[in-house]
């Protein structure tokens, strides 16, 4: 299948730059090892995972921007053109990439954080009885911030490719109308998100956290909402990238 | 180009940089109201309040007393991760500890089953008796339970108390006292021994201990006075001494050190903090790196010698000062020159003053 096709030749294009980025992670973490005796719990976590995260995060973001800059660069753009296939899969087949090696480097800084970081304060840590009874609260909480985590880079990051587009369709000032599409899209979906939840209101909540612990309730109509708002942002950009962009 | 691609081409962009004048405009007039609206959406208010108040329910309150010997007992330990603790001297002989225990349930039977789950237990190992309860050992949620402590100590038993996020208050002990705090506030007061005091992110005051004093402070601001001697470390903290009887000594990174009237040696290294004497009768010997040094000369005079590295030497004092390379070296004598005053400084602004003026180099 084209797409699959396609979508493996993006990964193969975008997974160098994480597999470094997963190196670096994990000499991030044996240094912080090395310096965990005597820093604060609360700085380590920050240092170690926090940060880890945010970087993945960013560079998927920097990683679809770079996926488009660089088929206009080196021309490849003609030949994506050329594909037998709508703007919109072309568009999703560079997203899902890019999604995929976030969700790998994540992976990735847990696996490294787990080896070497909650191996050394294991004992610590299964000896706290407030960790062991926190734990399905620590779980449920870290499932939802991965998902929400994962829904927000997906969502900026077709708002860069919107934004990408958008420059491409101008002759000058390309870097002005990147700025404009980007500000004005990301505007317009937190304006329009919280009345349209309104719509959404019959949908069930879900729970972060545990029962019998400390929980908060979810609505699921603004997730909803939001993964619409990115349906319609592809589709937009499906549609610039096939009727209007200049090559 | 075609005219109605162009012209399509136009109103997209035009579009884009429209978007762009109402996102300006709409923060201008509304300010946060847009963003705060957006994050405001996705919690469930109502119903995560009734969830909350729902597992409240039932609140039960025991008050509870447990006594030990304390024949051939040198220390005490007791942690708290769920309350506050109060150390006092025992009358007599025995170890007594009272405490008040507070369980949470969404109805009564169930809290006063969580009650009668926390239980206080006793072990002896080597001379010292370790008091914990059931709170410590099994899981438990610290907004369902809470447990207070006062512990009455017996003459030359050493209380060793940790509590995290409550308050310790340890008065009139006779013998020595350790305590530890994370996230808490400690008062030492009346103390007829030495004190070791460790806390982090906390309040301390240490006030009327006769004998010496051991602080290990992180983020953590702390008040010492009338004591016997201090030695301290602190990191990214705020320490002021005052009344020493015994001489200072101590480290500290990020912060600000204040000593005051007290009598005996100050020896102090310093890293990125401000450090100011005021009044010390002693010998002073003080390495900083970055920051400030104010210094007060006392009135018996000292004998100043102050070395400075890229920073400035303030006085109004007459020094025998050498300048190299924006480098400055002072040295004299000041009043009746009686302590020495040794100041080495880097990238540090060194302040003297002096109620007693003119120098002898």
């Amino acid at each position: 299948m084209p797409f699959a096709r396609l979508y493996r030749k993006e990964v193969k294009g975008i997974f160098p730059l994480f597999v470094v980025f997963a190196a670096v992670v994990v000499a991030w973490h044996a240094f912080i090892l090395y310096k965990s005796e005597t820093w604060d719990h609360d700085l380590v976590f920050v240092l170690s995972l926090i940060m880890p995260f945010v970087a993945a995060g960013l560079l998927a973001v920097g990683a679809s921007y770079a996926q488009l800059h660089t088929e206009w660069r080196t021309n490849s753009i003609y030949l994506l053109m050329a594909l037998p296939m709508a703007g919109w899969k072309v568009l999703t087949a560079k997203l899902l990439s890019a999604l995929t090696l976030l969700i790998g480097s994540a992976a990735a800084v847990g696996i490294s954080f787990a080896a070497l970081l909650l191996r050394a304060k294991w004992e610590e840590l299964t000896g706290n009885a407030e960790l062991q009874f926190m734990l399905p609260t620590l779980i449920s909480l870290t499932w939802n911030v991965f998902w929400l985590s994962c829904l927000s880079a997906a969502l900026v990051m077709i708002l860069v490719q919107f934004a990408y587009l958008c420059g491409q369709m101008a002759a000058r000032l390309k870097w002005l109308f990147v700025l404009c599409a980007f500000v004005g899209g990301l505007w317009l979906v937190i304006r329009i998100t919280p009345p349209l939840s309104g719509l959404f209101l019959w949908t069930p909540d879900f729970i972060v956290g545990a029962e019998g612990g400390e929980a908060a309730y979810m609505q699921s109509g603004p997730f909803l909402i939001l993964t619409l708002v990115g349906i319609g942002f592809m589709w937009i950009n499906g549609y610039i990238f096939d009727k209007e962009v200049e090559v | 180009m075609s005219m109605a691609l162009r012209s399509k081409r136009i109103v997209i962009l035009a579009s884009v940089v429209l978007l762009l004048a109402l996102a300006i405009a709409d923060i201008w007039v509304k300010k946060e109201a847009a963003f705060v609206a957006f994050a405001e959406q996705f919690v469930d208010e109502q119903r995560t309040l009734a969830y909350v108040e729902a597992h409240r329910g039932s609140r039960l309150t025991a008050e509870r007393r447990m006594v030990v010997h304390g024949e051939g007992v040198q220390e005490v330990a007791l942690t708290n991760t769920a309350g506050n603790i109060v150390v006092e001297r025992a009358p007599g002989s025995e170890i007594v500890l009272e405490y008040e225990v507070t369980a949470a349930a969404s109805d009564e039977a169930e809290a006063q089953r969580k009650l009668d789950e926390v239980q206080v237990t006793e072990s002896t190992v080597d001379g010292r008796v370790t008091l914990s309860s059931t709170l410590e050992a099994g899981g438990f949620d610290s907004d369902r339970y809470s447990i207070d402590y006062t512990l009455y100590v017996p003459d030359g038993i050493t209380p060793i108390v940790d509590n995290l996020r409550g308050t310790m208050r340890l008065q009139g002990i006779v013998g020595k006292v350790e305590a530890k705090s994370v996230e808490g506030l400690v008062d030492v007061v009346d103390i007829e021994g030495d004190a070791k005091i460790e806390a982090s992110f906390g309040e301390v005051y240490i006030g009327n201990v006769s004998g010496n004093v051991e602080a290990t402070l992180t983020h953590s601001v702390a008040s010492i006075s009338d004591v016997g001697g201090v030695s301290f470390a602190s990191t990214s903290g705020e320490i002021a001494l005052e009344r020493v009887a015994n001489g200072v000594s101590g480290d500290t990174a990020n912060g600000f050190v204040r000593i005051r009237n007290m009598d005996g040696p100050v020896a102090m290294k310093s890293r990125s903090a401000d450090v100011w004497l005021d009044d010390v009768r002693g010998d002073v010997n003080v390495e900083v790196v970055s920051g400030e040094v104010r210094f007060i000369v006392p009135a018996e005079g000292v004998r100043l010698q102050a070395a400075v590295v890229g920073g400035r030497l303030l006085t109004s004092i007459p020094l025998d000062t050498e300048y190299e390379n924006g480098d400055s070296r002072a040295s004299g004598t000041i009043g009746a020159g009686r302590w020495n005053a040794n100041i080495e400084a880097r990238e540090v602004d060194v302040v003297i003053h002096s109620k007693v003026g003119g120098a002898k180099p």
